[in-house]
């Protein structure tokens, strides 16, 4: 028989790859995430769409299925640009609004509100590592409803369309995937930002659509009163929108140039991550 | 309870059988120091607080006079309820407390004579050292010019002046306690209640408040603090009072209330050339019950019923030359002991 | 000032039961499983931390020195006066901003160009709270330890043997906002260990903790300080606490180092210095009981007057306190004649037991009275 040591045990097992440690983050937010039964739901509800325009395409190369429903008007609508552009990626970038709405807010701010950043920081983590782990659950999520269900989408179509309809619409999946990595992106940073300059979860998520908001209708308000363009650099959707246009090659409704949309939305970027960057510290600074 | 019959210290309890004052010893809430002159204590009779069904404290009976008296027990046993009950924020759900003679139904007057250094950290935004201050006094009532001539004494008092003037955000954790410290003595009160206050202070600043608790004590104020550092309440305090879950477990001089936990006999420990005729000696006393010898056959530690026979023994073998000591003395009679005997280790999960 | 570390040999029978390299996951790269400490030879291990004119500077405050010394030992206590540098020392230490000017290793990494390696074999319990709402304690352990590289079956291993080693396992379930002070004390510590780390910093890790908790607290630092396995560094503004654990101190004051010395060779050199605790016998008490109480304080000054006439230097702390230095020539006996003669007994007769505050003290360049 033997007595077991219990006393304190130093550790000589392996370790996992420094350049995986962020993956830890993601794999632990992406719990939380999914702890709430809403989120799940919610998800579910984003996919509906895509899956009733699956439908659609399907039902316009199924000849048979269509006059059996009686339904020929649906031969009418092409499967363009336009289809993608505004029937797919405008909805679902709105769902993917919503998601980093509800996300986003809490996935930084429970670290600094108790003062855990220091327990990280003195760990093999560095700052980018960990907001490259946050980043990755809220890219994840949103791809999952933007991108991802688009590509299928346009492969489905090309199947069924044929190689011609393919070269001809070749923007399309570039479109939807950088586009929708723009949208992912920038607002992603901003939600992260928010939350780690607002304690408090609600809070947060009130100050993201807020400022948001604020700063939309300030934007729209300048262009009525002046009719420039000049205002849209203020609304992050009209951005959001000439930039799309512009990655589908159609004429945009806005009337700001697409240079300059391009580099608002990436100067809007880089100050959330400045923001972001700011606030994770492992220590605080006093004056 | 310590029953001291020389009218011991300013500090005793309120009832000391010293014959020239006996009539005068039946009133209640009063004390008779060295010149037999009445002075109000702060006194506590059958107090109970409940925070609905939640116990604060639970009968208690305490007379606190003037000087140094530390409260120690566990975290959560009603220390903070105590303490907010003599600063008169809350009051009793039943019983009688009185504060130097003012009881909770007089806050202004009562407000006046007690000064409350608590263990939160926050403070109102936007202040200076200085400004937090003045305004705690201008609020006690105090014109403009003699709130700042006070708040000058305070801060001076905890050796606050040069950064009075820095925004309290900006202060490191000791200077925030001296600062919370110059808010309870601003407006000169008589009793101070000090809950943790040499939190977060460094080695030179507590000798320097102790310093100032000392100072204070033998101006008369009743100084009553809490503490988890033992063996300062022990360096520090007059009197102990221990309090856990609620109920008052001990209180008085810690000598006093050691030598009345006779179920558990004193330990001592001695370090000393021969120890086996040493432990001879003892269990040809009677009173040890006892004696272990140490590894290295170096000394031994005992336990007796009656420490004052072995302090004599030991000064006769020290004297006779059959024993050399090299250090010795009570293993268990701080306040550290007594507390891990009548509070014990309620521990932290 | 340095002093060899212990023997590896307990670390060396370990390592010999882990899998072997082979055996770990494919496709991984051939890294070593714990980064190990540089030396000049095999086998000899490189001190704890070395410093090399480390400076820190934020704007125009320079909160750090010129630091410059070598520093092993099993547990060193970390001291000085609020602002004095001991957090900067730690936060640079531990890689959270690089130095201005001069360098530092830990275990012979630059903590520059090395911090990963550094981040690796060290852990953290800061002074604040730090914790996570929302999780429960063992998720929380199980996080970091997973930060730290642990695969995750180990980390949620290591996560639940550590709650019960620091005597938090009825607990660990409960969410870490439900802890009380002493628990989230503890579970910082856990946090702190769990990925078993060679050098511990402790940032006063009795803050707030009741009298049965520090006793805990303490008794586990010094186990996990005897095992061997790692060296502690705490810095603290409790002196006694320092003392307990701590077989060497350093003391900052002003961003520069005013004194490094080793305890035991202190405490040592301490057998002149005496403490006395003094009652009346209890005849001389009775007598006095039907007289007035002044009697008593002159007793205590008439022994400390003989004291002083024996040629000590004598300081009297309390009513029953007294401090003595002895001098060449005068031994215990005399003191306990003395006493005997004027009816003293003499209950408590012991070397000094706070020389970490003289030291202290002394660093400070405050003097109070040699004693």
């Amino acid at each position: 028989m033997a007595v077991f040591d219990r006393g304190y045990r130093g550790y000589d097992g392996p370790l996992t790859q420094p350049w995986s440690r962020f993956l830890v983050i993601a794999r632990y937010a992406v719990r939380d995430v999914f702890a709430s039964k809403v989120f799940i739901g919610f998800s579910v509800l984003s996919l509906i769409w895509p899956l009733a325009l699956v439908g659609i395409i399907y039902l316009k190369y199924n000849v048979e299925a269509l006059t059996i429903l009686d339904l020929s008007t649906l031969d009418l609508i092409p499967i363009d640009t336009t289809f993608f552009r505004l029937g797919f990626l405008r909805p679902q970038t709105a769902f993917a609004f919503v998601m980093i709405l509800i996300v986003g807010p809490a996935l930084v701010s429970p670290d600094l509100r108790n003062n855990a950043l220091p327990l990280y920081l003195s760990r093999p983590l560095d700052k980018s590592d960990y907001v490259l782990g946050k980043l990755v659950v809220l890219a994840t999520l949103t791809s999952a409803v933007t991108w991802v269900p688009g590509l299928l989408l346009f492969a489905l179509q090309s199947y069924l369309a044929g190689g011609r309809w393919l070269l001809d619409h070749w923007r399309i999946p570039l479109a939807l995937f950088v586009g929708s990595w723009i949208f992912i992106l920038v607002l992603s940073l901003f939600s992260l930002a928010v939350s780690a300059w607002v304690k408090w979860k609600p809070w947060a998520r009130i100050a993201f659509l807020g400022a948001i908001f604020v700063f939309s209708a300030i934007g729209q308000i300048f262009k009525l009163i002046y009719g420039t363009w000049w205002g849209s650099l203020l609304v992050v959707d009209d951005l959001m929108v000439r930039v799309w246009d512009h990655l589908f090659g159609i004429e945009s409704s806005q009337q700001i140039p697409a240079l300059v949309a391009w580099i608002a939305l990436a100067i809007f970027g880089a100050f959330s991550a400045w923001l972001l960057f700011r606030r994770i510290r492992a220590f605080e600074v006093v004056s | 309870m310590s029953r001291d019959p020389v009218g011991a210290s300013a500090t005793g309890p309120a009832v000391v059988e010293d014959a020239s004052s006996a009539g005068a010893a039946a009133r209640p809430g009063v004390a008779l120091g060295p010149n037999l002159s009445l002075r109000p204590n702060i006194s506590l009779r059958n107090v109970s607080k409940f925070y609905g069904d939640v116990l604060g404290v639970n009968r208690v009976d305490l007379e606190i006079g003037p000087g140094i008296t530390g409260l120690v027990g566990p975290n959560g046993s009603g220390k903070t309820t105590l303490m907010n009950l003599i600063a008169g924020l809350i009051r009793p759900t039943q019983g009688e407390l009185e504060v130097l003679g003012i009881g909770p139904n007089r806050p202004e007057e009562l407000f006046r004579e007690v000064g409350y250094c608590t263990s939160f950290d926050s403070f109102p935004r936007g202040l200076t050292g200085r400004q937090f201050i003045v305004d705690y006094l201008r609020v006690h009532g105090y014109p403009r010019r003699q709130a700042r001539e006070l708040t000058e004494l305070a801060l001076e008092r905890v050796r606050l002046v040069e950064s009075a003037d820095r925004k309290v955000a900006a202060y490191s954790k000791g200077m925030r306690q001296r600062i919370k410290l110059a808010q309870a003595l601003a407006h000169q009160p008589r009793v101070l209640v000090l809950d943790e206050p040499l939190n977060g202070l460094d080695p030179v600043a507590r000798v320097e408040i102790l310093d100032l608790f000392r100072q204070l004590a033998t101006e008369g104020l009743y100084v009553l603090i809490s503490s988890h550092i033992l063996h300062e309440v022990d360096i520090l305090s007059d009197r102990v009072i221990l309090i856990s879950h609620g109920y008052i477990v001990a209180e008085g001089e810690i000598h006093g209330v050691r030598s009345e936990v006779t179920e558990r006999p004193m330990q001592i420990f001695v370090r000393c050339d021969h120890p086996e005729t040493l432990a001879a000696a003892v269990f040809a006393q009677d009173g040890a019950s006892e004696v272990q010898m140490h590894d290295d056959r170096q000394g031994l530690l005992l336990r007796t019923r009656d420490a004052e026979r072995f302090f004599a023994l030991m000064e006769r073998l020290v004297l006779e030359g059959k024993v050399s000591v090299e250090a010795m003395g009570p293993a268990d009679e701080d306040v550290q002991a007594v507390y891990m005997y009548l509070v014990g280790d309620e521990g932290v999960a | 000032m340095t002093t060899t570390s212990p023997p590896e040999s307990a670390e060396a029978a370990e390592t010999a039961r882990s899998p072997p390299r082979a055996e770990r996951r494919a496709g991984s790269a051939a890294e070593p499983a714990v980064p190990q400490p540089r030396g000049e030879t095999v086998g000899q291990q490189p001190p704890v931390i070395e410093l090399e004119g480390l400076g820190i500077r934020f704007g125009r405050h320079q909160v750090l020195d010129d630091l410059t010394g070598r520093f092993d030992g099993r547990c060193i206590g970390l001291l000085g006066p609020n602002g004095a540098g001991k957090t900067t020392l730690l936060h640079a230490l531990l890689g959270f901003y690089p130095p201005s000017a001069g360098t530092a290793r830990i275990f012979g990494h630059d903590i520059l160009k090395d911090s990963k390696a550094i981040q690796q074999l060290i852990g953290y319990m800061p002074e604040r709270d730090a914790f996570i709402a929302g999780m429960s304690g063992v998720r929380f352990v199980r996080l970091m330890a997973e930060v730290s590289g642990l695969p995750a079956r180990k980390a949620l291993e290591r996560a639940h043997e550590v709650f019960f080693y620091v005597g938090l396992g009825e607990a660990r379930y409960r969410n870490l906002e439900t802890y009380s002070l002493g628990m989230k004390q503890l579970a910082k510590l856990a946090q702190a260990i769990v990925h078993g780390p060679r050098l511990i910093f402790l940032d006063e890790p009795t803050n707030g903790l009741d009298p049965p908790a520090r006793v805990r607290m303490l008794r586990l630092i010094r186990e996990i300080r005897d095992s061997g396995k790692a060296q502690i560094i705490i810095s603290s503004h409790l002196l006694r606490d320092v003392e307990e654990c701590c077989e060497e101190v350093l003391i900052l004051k002003r961003g520069k180092i005013a004194n490094y010395c080793n305890l035991e060779e202190e405490r040592r050199s301490n057998k002149r210095f005496l403490e006395i605790e003094t009652r009346r016998t209890e005849a001389a008490r009775e007598r006095a009981a039907y007289s007035e109480g002044g009697a008593r304080v002159s007793a205590q000054d008439s022994f400390a007057g003989a004291l002083r006439e024996l040629g000590c230097e004598v300081a009297v702390v309390n009513r029953r306190r007294l401090k003595a230095v002895l001098p060449e020539g005068v031994e215990i006996r005399d003191l306990y004649q003395a006493a005997h003669e004027r009816e003293i007994q003499i209950r408590r007769l012991d070397y000094k037991r706070d020389s970490l505050e003289d030291i202290f003290m002394k660093a400070m360049g405050t003097d109070d009275g040699g004693l």
